[in-house]
Parts: C-alpha cells; sequence; structure tokens
C-alpha cells in the first residue's frame, strides 16, 4: 500500500505541494486534484516537492503531465523539487526531462 | 418550489426501525441479493423498479443515470413511465425536479408537478400529482437518481423517503456492481481484439508475441502491432496508453488504428509519430502515451526506429551480448505539440533479434528501473523469436503482475 500524502506548504509566492510514497494510479488521480487546487489560487506557479516518492509509473506520471499543462494553459509554472533519483530516472527514459523545470 | 428536503438524522433513525420489520422492505432486499448474480442490468433495474412501485404504492418508478461523470442524467429503466427511457430524456444535474436531487445530493418530496417544478414535460402529461425521489450514491459519488410518482394526490411520507433511500442503495449497489464487471469483460474483450490475432508471415523476419492482462487490475491500454503495406514496408509498434480501464482500451484502439493509418501516408517512423502525435493532442486530449515504432523495408537490413517516451527496444547480433538500444527518446505522444520528432538506424543482419515491450515487463516496485533492463537485457539471445518470448516471460515475470504486459520479439532469418 501506498502511504501517499499531500501537504500543502508555502515557499516563497508558489505554493509547494509535498508527495510521499507511491505514486501510482491509486493515487495519480489525488495527486492532480490536490495540484489542480493548488493552481487555483492566485499564485504564480507551483512547486510539486517529489523527495518522497519512493515509485512512479506512467500514471504518476500522467498526472505530473497534466498539472504541468494547466499550469502552462495559465500562464503558470511548474517545478518539480527535490526529485529523488528513481524518479529523475523515469523522466529520463520517458523523454520527459526537458518537459518539467526540475529545480 | 413545494419542496422538502428531508433531515438525514430523522431519516437515519427510520432506516432502522423500517429495515428491520418492513416485509415489504424485507422482499426488495431478498430479490436483490439472490438476482444480483442472474440478471442483467436492465432486468435487475426493471424488477427493482416493480417492488419499489408496489412498496410504495406509486404509479410511477424511474431510475436515471449519469454517464461518467457528466453533468447530464438520462433516464435508464421506468416501470409506468417507459417513455421516459424510449425517448432518452435528458437532465442537466441541476435543473428541475432530479436534476436538483443530483445538484443536492439530497431526497426530495414534489407536491406540484408542471413546467415550474420539473424539467421533463412527460412527467406532467401523464398527470403525476405527487413525486418523490432519492439520489443514487456510490462512495458518496452521485451515480443517478430513484425516483416514484402519484396520479393521485396523495403525497409521500418520511417512512416513504427511508424506504426509497434503503431500496435506493440496493440500486446503487446492484448498478455499480455489474457497471464494473461489464467494464472489465468489456476492456478485456475489447483489448484482445486489438491485439494481432496473427503475425504477418513475410520473407526475411520471423515474428512472435505476447500479450498478458494485468491479475490484479483492470485493463490497461498496452498494445503491440506488426504490418506489411503493399510494396513490403513493414511497421513494428508498441505503446501504452497510460491510465486502466474501458476507456484506456478505447483510446488505445483509436491510436492504433490513426497511426496505422499515417504509415499509408508517410514512410519515415518520426514522422508518423509526430502524425500521431497531433492527432492524440487534438483528439484524445489530456491522454499520454508511449509508443515506439519501427519500419524498414525489404530485405529489411536497415531499420529506422522512433520512440516517444517509450522503454528502449532490446537489440542482440548474432553471437554478441545484447544491447538496449539508444535511441533519441522524446516526450511520449500528447505532452508537447511542437515536439521534433526524430529517429535512428539500426542495422539488423541475418540473425539478429529485436525486442521491443512494454512496461509492465520491467516495472517492479522495489527494484529500480535500471537493475529490471539489465536483467531483461542479459535474458536476451539471439534465438528464434518464440523461444526468445518465452525465456522472456519466464524469467522476467517472478510475480503476480500489477500492469499488462506486451511483448514483441522479431528476427531477421539467419
Amino acid at each position: 500500500m501506498a502511504d501517499f500524502q499531500i501537504t500543502a506548504g508555502e515557499h516563497g509566492a508558489a505554493s509547494t505541494l509535498h508527495v510521499a510514497g507511491e505514486l501510482d494510479l491509486a493515487v495519480a488521480e489525488e495527486l492532480r486534484q490536490a495540484g489542480l487546487s493548488c493552481l487555483e489560487s492566485d499564485d504564480p506557479g507551483l512547486r510539486i516537492d517529489l523527495g518522497g516518492v519512493t515509485f512512479i509509473d506512467s500514471t504518476g506520471l500522467g498526472a505530473l503531465v497534466n498539472l504541468r499543462t494547466v499550469a502552462n494553459e495559465q500562464g503558470k509554472t511548474l517545478h518539480l523539487v527535490d526529485v529523488p533519483a528513481e524518479v529523475n530516472r523515469m523522466l529520463q527514459l520517458t523523454g520527459l526531462t526537458d518537459t518539467f523545470q526540475v529545480a | 418550489m413545494a419542496q422538502r428536503a428531508l433531515c438525514e438524522a430523522s431519516a437515519r433513525r427510520y432506516y432502522r426501525r423500517v429495515s428491520d420489520r418492513d416485509p415489504a422492505l424485507e422482499s426488495l432486499l431478498a430479490v436483490t441479493d439472490t438476482s444480483l448474480t442472474e440478471l442483467d442490468v436492465d432486468d435487475l433495474l426493471g424488477e427493482l423498479l416493480s417492488r419499489i412501485r408496489t412498496i410504495l404504492d406509486a404509479d410511477t418508478a424511474a431510475v436515471l443515470l449519469r454517464e461518467a461523470d457528466s453533468e447530464v442524467l438520462i433516464a435508464r429503466a421506468a416501470r409506468g413511465l417507459e417513455d421516459e427511457v424510449r425517448e432518452g430524456v435528458l437532465i442537466p444535474v441541476g435543473r428541475g425536479f432530479a436534476g436538483a436531487i443530483a445538484a443536492t445530493k439530497r431526497p426530495v418530496i414534489l407536491d406540484r408537478i408542471d413546467s415550474t417544478t420539473v424539467a421533463n414535460p412527460i412527467l406532467w402529461e401523464k398527470g403525476i400529482q405527487t413525486m418523490l425521489g432519492v439520489p443514487l450514491l456510490h462512495d458518496e459519488r452521485l451515480i443517478g437518481v430513484l425516483h416514484v410518482g402519484r396520479l393521485e394526490q396523495r403525497p409521500f411520507t418520511e417512512h416513504d423517503t427511508v424506504l426509497l433511500q434503503v431500496a435506493g442503495e440496493r440500486v446503487a449497489a446492484a448498478i455499480e456492481s455489474r457497471r464494473l464487471a461489464v467494464e472489465v469483460a468489456a476492456a478485456r474483450e475489447l483489448e484482445r481484439s486489438l491485439q494481432p490475432a496473427r503475425l504477418p508471415r513475410l520473407a526475411g523476419i520471423e515474428f512472435a508475441g505476447r500479450y498478458v492482462p494485468s491479475e490484479r487490475r483492470a485493463i490497461g491500454g498496452d498494445w503491440y502491432d506488426a504490418f506489411v503495406l503493399p510494396g513490403g514496408r513493414l511497421w513494428v509498434v508498441t505503446g501504452d496508453v497510460a491510465g486502466h480501464g474501458l476507456n484506456a482500451a478505447v483510446v488505445m484502439g483509436r491510436v492504433k488504428s490513426a497511426l496505422r493509418s499515417f504509415t499509408l501516408v508517410r514512410d519515415h517512423a518520426a514522422d508518423v509519430l509526430a502524425l500521431t502525435d497531433r492527432k492524440v493532442h487534438f483528439f484524445e486530449f489530456g491522454t499520454m502515451i508511449t509508443v515506439v515504432v519501427a519500419t524498414a523495408i525489404p530485405p529489411y537490413d536497415r531499420w529506422e526506429i522512433a520512440s516517444a517516451g517509450h522503454l528502449p527496444p532490446v537489440f542482440v547480433g548474432e553471437d554478441q551480448p545484447a544491447e538496449l538500444l539508444r535511441i533519441p527518446v522524446g516526450p511520449p505522444l500528447g505532452v508537447e505539440l511542437s515536439t521534433e520528432r526524430s529517429a535512428v538506424e539500426v542495422t539488423l543482419a541475418p540473425g539478429s533479434v529485436m525486442l521491443f515491450y512494454t512496461d509492465g515487463l520491467v516495472e517492479r516496485r522495489q527494484v529500480p528501473m535500471d537493475e529490471r533492463l539489465e536483467t531483461l537485457r542479459e535474458t536476451v539471445i539471439s534465438d528464434d523469436p518464440e523461444s526468445v518470448c518465452r525465456t522472456v516471460m519466464h524469467r522476467l515475470i517472478d510475480a503476480p503482475t500489477d500492469d499488462d504486459i506486451a511483448v514483441l520479439a522479431i528476427r531477421r532469418t539467419p
């Protein structure tokens, strides 16, 4: 089972979404909804802290891609923060490294 | 509006008393339990509505279902109001009687039926005088509305409301369990039908493929494809639609078909990827798909391979160690419209093997991806494609799988 949790925080002006556990089909929609609610605010962007993520599959990556699309449509930026090596490797393998701004 | 929303706490107190001793309700519960496994959902709804009409001494009973999280209710089954279903009545959530129940997720009793209180003219034309409706909920999510009506002016009571709520719980459970079973069965059937029944028979190239649906959850959108165009150009494709369930399988079918069409107008793998990317952007918005496309013309010695976010194919020459193909990997389809797609050329000498696969083959939660890719790499040897597939499946699949697996091996005939 995933020990998945989202906590909204503040980092300068952009809100930060902290994610931990396994980012898979079971939680991808939850992540997307949490990200969307952050993007509804007046913040200039969204930071997603992936420091606690132990596993990500294509549906998890899909949720991140979707949030980035929504952010871009609103003229906002989406940053991935504290990306674990395994998640970074998955971004490489799926050709998504240049899609995201990794801080 | 002559509507009364009912206090839920009092409804719950009623619920206990009613469900314990109401013989009519007992018969309703009994019929749902025994029939669940035997009736299809339409027959089951019809049977339940007949019972509900009797229990509540009503003239009409109807179920409207919300279609796939849309904002519209569609008449699905009715007794005494059959025209509602025949005419395909649509009620926007929030409008009229059923729309208000859907929007508030609360029961409503209505004692005046006319164009100001209900959105559906069938109801007042029929002469219904009083109505009661309850929301159909599954895990707090609205899936539809159940309502009953009387042709005489004899208003429904709180007791009636509680009865209908209990019935509604049964109806919702029946619909959900059946819908889930049907969706899984349909997705499996669809997914299977979309895998090639027979791989091409071709002088110079041998094929073998495997498709194994996930053991643990609803089907995904993996596929493999291999086809020859007039003139001999061969295309080999492996792809994966992110997500699961019937929708992923349906999207996969459309994208697979679109990609095939684009091979009729373009000879280069990168161009076919770019066109398919546009198709996904405009017609499958919000979908992410990884795919690898390879193509060659007789004698199939020089291949062009392009990848949109897909895991690297394994290449092995005769009497050589296998390698993961170094392909410039662009983002998955549906991510970035302006993506420039590029391909690599790979020489396939006689006896050389290429293996294409989807992530279900290698992805394991506890093991880093590179370790799994290495296990796969060292498993693939230069052998006939059937043996390659058999060995790979045997060695790599060590536990019940979370995901679908599609594998396609090709060899240039030695």
